[in-house]
């Protein structure tokens, strides 16, 4: 019966999505009309219940024989201009000649950017992007003028990464204005920006981009073709971007880098990757994705080169300790008391005495705490996110503790776990996972358990690729040129090839 | 790809119930003991055992750690330590016990070997656990001691053998896999750091007294602690520790030598059926006091004192050894080890008779000394 209703059922949806496809592929061929009337009325059906759209029809006050149609979408449009510099003078063409739109485009319109067209689509694209579309009464063909003016949020400090020290600005949501913080930095012809539209409903601006002579074409086809599988209705941030072209879809690792910084994406585009900017989010993607650059900051290359080596190194250790601290301790405590020094063993059993619930769980517990903490703490405003972590820090820490709640190393256990996580916050999903499972391996089987761990996700990350290059590479394939940016970021003079794992252009200076 | 999922799954779970022998136990469920002594028990063929445990019910945060100790008797070893489940909740833990204190009755009744046997097949028990005897009538004396320094009088123990090569040389820091390796090979003789309690004021305290000698695995003798420095400067134990030179005739009264660092090599030589020795020790010293002169003190003063300091090493090795073989009649220099290890084949041919050879052999000394610190005042 059941079955039933879902075979209807599914007949019904496929029916429907047939019908819609046929209305699309419709439209996709559908060419203007040569009267303006007819094309009016085709665009009033086509925007049917949707009040933003204006059409208007102008009459030339010279020659009144001369009729045209304006079409904008309302609030993304620079009404000024459109006023002064496209009804004014076509309110005074006198006669339109043999070729009316180059006549037009070359003696009347006061815009910078003009494009002709015949097909609907691109005309329903560039409306609903602020262009004005202009029909001519007796002409199959449109001109698109861009008109676009929206608003967009100011070029700010990304909150996700600031830095001490270095630029300060970080892209926004409008692409052009992305596209102008690259370019602006890298004044060469050599620097490309390719236009590709994603989404089948939102027809969102993607821009691939690149510098031609040092980038891998390999690498670069491999891009292309992953982007022109995308088939998803609509892209509203990078990540749907991530997530669809990554090498290994079940994997809490990144394959694919992002930033929210122009001078990131211009350093990371000189070493030979490419970047992915998205019309509407603020994150720029590059690939290939190094396993290392989870740990490297635009800071270390703006800052001494002994400190951001020591505060790399820092990192490294603080996402080891940060995957590794709660488990090893369950290990040693549960199972290898032998392990612990003599002191500290009869401090933590002393501490131990009379708590109700056995370590692994009384860990586990405390590691969600801390994150159900954190969580809270991101979605709120500045102000309450103090008082929330007083609440936790006291709450959870100190009332826990003296009420033998919690034994009081396990605070300590649990916050050294959480304040290291936030040394490296690009590689902090795939944290939190590895903690768990190392943790529940831990408990299960002490240290065997987890060494068990450590190596499968050491196997684990060995495997990964991104763009195909592999994102870590062990002592088989090491060359003391190729680790000078890896633990100790070497100073730049003694920086001289690219990665070789990205691009075969590797001569950066030349040697003297 | 489902069975390959399924057998994954099942070699995951097989290596989780499968292996290791070890399990999860938490740490409330436990109790530690500090250090362990053994008695001869009252009645025939019994022995006596006493725990010095950490007490984590009366430890507050604030004071000192505090311990008990728990007595239990019982027909072996190990239904002594298994009998004191009856007193208490918890498990003996052994994995941070640091001394296992042994009296000279027990041993001279059933032998090093039976008593130690239970601990080093224990897999809790630490393989670098001090075995130390008591010159008290009982073992359990030396536990019922304060501690100065640390509450727990078995850790203070530990330390005080731990330490004792670096600044006294009273004593030898054996291990329980040491002692145990020695009780393998037959040739070897062993000595065990010697404990006994002094009064300190109104309590009563522990102290080092020296070594005690063992012939296989019973007590033959022991030596003072002034002779077991000359002991570990034959052995190339001595890391520390003074010498005190009394010059009269230069007038250098008073003259104090601090041992920085020594190196012993013992080689032998074999002829005729008879055994010579060299031990030659090589040794840096500082001077540390010496009595108050007119004129400042010169290079050749200081091989004066440099003389004097070798002739006192020599000396006191020979008299030590010559003192050896006349009252235990055994190798406790481990020389027998040295020939092994440079001539097996001679070593497994006379074996069997190896204290008397050992007694017939020539010892020569020979001491070097440099002093690399007079800690000149201009």
């Amino acid at each position: 019966m059941v079955k039933a209703k879902n075979k209807k059922e599914q007949k019904k949806t496929r029916k429907i999505n047939s019908e819609v496809s046929n209305l699309n592929k419709k439209l996709s061929n559908q060419i203007v009309f040569s009267s303006l009337k007819e094309n009016i009325d085709n665009f009033k059906t086509l925007f049917k219940d949707d009040d933003v759209l204006i059409i208007r029809e102008l009459r030339s006050n010279k020659n009144p024989s001369i009729s045209f149609g304006l079409m904008y979408y309302d609030g993304l449009i620079n009404s000024k201009l459109i006023n002064e510099d496209i009804i004014f003078p076509l309110l005074k063409v006198e006669s339109l000649g043999d070729d009316p739109i180059s006549t037009l485009v070359s003696q009347n319109l006061t815009i910078n950017e003009v494009k002709r067209t015949k097909k609907v689509k691109d005309i329903i694209e560039d409306v609903t992007y602020g262009d004005t579309i202009l029909f001519i009464d007796g002409i199959d063909e449109a001109l698109i003028l861009n008109s676009k003016n929206f608003q967009t949020r100011s070029v700010t400090e990304p909150e996700s990464e600031r830095v001490m020290l270095g630029p300060r600005e970080g892209f926004n949501e409008s692409l052009l204005t992305n596209i102008s913080l690259i370019r602006r930095r890298l004044r060469t012809n050599d620097l490309k920006f390719k236009y590709l539209k994603l989404g089948g409903k939102s027809n969102t601006k993607v821009c691939i981009c690149y510098i031609d002579s040092i980038v891998d074409k390999r690498k670069l086809n491999e891009l292309n073709k992953r982007l022109q599988k995308i088939d998803i209705d609509a892209i509203l941030d990078s990540n749907y971007i991530t997530e669809l072209i990554s090498d290994k879809r079940y994997t809490p690792f990144r394959s694919v880098g992002y930033t929210e910084r122009p001078d990131v994406v211009v350093g990371k585009v000189l070493e030979g990757r490419m970047a992915i900017l998205v019309d509407g989010s603020p994150v720029a993607l590059t690939v290939p994705y190094l396993f290392i650059e989870n740990f490297q900051s635009s800071e270390d290359y703006y800052m001494d080169f002994y400190y951001t080596s020591f505060t790399r190194l820092l990192r490294i250790m603080g996402f080891i300790f940060s995957i590794s601290v709660p488990a090893f301790y369950i290990a040693i405590v549960a199972f290898h008391q032998e392990m612990i020094p003599t002191p500290l063993f009869i401090n933590i059993a002393f501490e131990r005495q009379s708590v109700p619930l056995p370590a692994a769980l009384e860990i586990f517990i405390l590691l969600i705490v801390f994150d159900l903490l954190k969580e809270a703490g991101a979605r709120m405003p500045n102000s309450i996110a103090q008082a929330l972590s007083i609440v936790g820090a006291l709450v959870i820490g100190q009332s826990a503790v003296e009420a033998k709640l919690i034994a009081a190393p396990m605070v300590i256990v649990v916050a050294f776990t959480g304040i290291t996580s936030l040394l490296t916050p690009k590689i902090n999903p795939a944290t939190i996972m590895i903690r768990f499972v190392l943790l529940f391996l831990a408990s299960n089987l002490g240290l065997f358990g987890f060494f068990i761990g450590y190596s499968f996700f050491l196997i684990h990350i060995l495997n990964l690729t991104s763009l195909n290059t592999p994102q870590l590479s062990l002592t088989g394939t090491m060359k003391f040129q190729k680790i000078k940016d890896i633990f100790i970021r070497f100073p730049w003079f003694k920086m001289k090839k690219r990665p070789s794992l990205i691009t075969s252009n590797k001569t950066r200076m030349k040697a003297r | 790809m489902k069975t390959k999922a399924i057998k994954m799954c099942i070699i995951i779970i097989l290596t989780m119930f499968l292996t290791g022998c070890f399990d999860y136990r938490g740490l409330d469920e436990f109790t530690i003991v500090a250090g362990t002594a053994i008695d001869v028990g009252k009645k025939k063929n019994t022995y006596q055992l006493s725990f010095e445990i950490i007490d984590l019910a009366e430890t507050t945060k604030e004071g000192p750690i505090e311990t008990t100790i728990i007595e239990s008797t019982g027909k072996t070893i190990m239904d002594a330590i298994r009998n004191i489940e009856r007193k208490i909740k918890n498990r003996l833990y052994y994995g941070h016990s640091q001394v296992l204190i042994i009296s000279k009755d027990v041993i001279q009744r059933d032998g090093l070997a039976l008593i130690i046997d239970s601990f080093i097949r224990d897999i809790e028990v630490r393989e670098t656990l001090n075995i130390v005897i008591s010159n008290e009538p009982t073992a359990k004396e030396l536990l019922n001691a304060d501690g100065v320094t640390d509450s727990v009088v078995s850790f203070e123990m530990k330390r005080i053998i731990k330490s004792d090569n670096e600044t006294v040389g009273s004593t030898k820091n054996i291990a329980l896999f040491e002692v145990f390796n020695a009780l393998k090979s037959k040739g070897a003789s062993i000595v065990l750091p010697l404990f006994k309690t002094v009064k300190n004021d109104e309590e009563i305290i522990i102290e080092s007294d020296g070594v005690s000698v063992f012939n296989k695995d019973k007590i033959i003798g022991s030596l003072t602690p002034a002779d077991a420095k000359y002991y570990l400067f034959i052995s190339d134990c001595i890391g520390g520790g003074i010498i005190n030179l009394n010059m009269k005739e230069e007038k250098f009264e008073n003259t104090v030598l601090e041992i920085r660092r020594n190196d012993t090599k013992t080689s032998f030589d074999y002829k005729e059926n008879k055994f010579t020795f060299f031990v030659n020790t090589n040794t840096e010293l500082y001077l540390d006091n010496i009595a108050m002169r007119d004129s400042p003190l010169e290079l050749k003063d200081i091989n004066k004192i440099k003389k004097a300091a070798e002739k006192h090493i020599k000396n006191k090795i020979t008299d030590l050894i010559n003192k050896t073989k006349k009252e235990f009649k055994s190798d406790i220099f481990d020389f027998g080890t040295i020939i092994y290890k440079k001539n097996p084949k001679l070593w497994s041919k006379i074996r069997k008779d190896w204290d008397e050879l050992f007694i017939n052999s020539d010892i020569k000394v020979n001491s070097k000394v440099m002093i690399t610190n007079a800690a000149l005042m201009k």
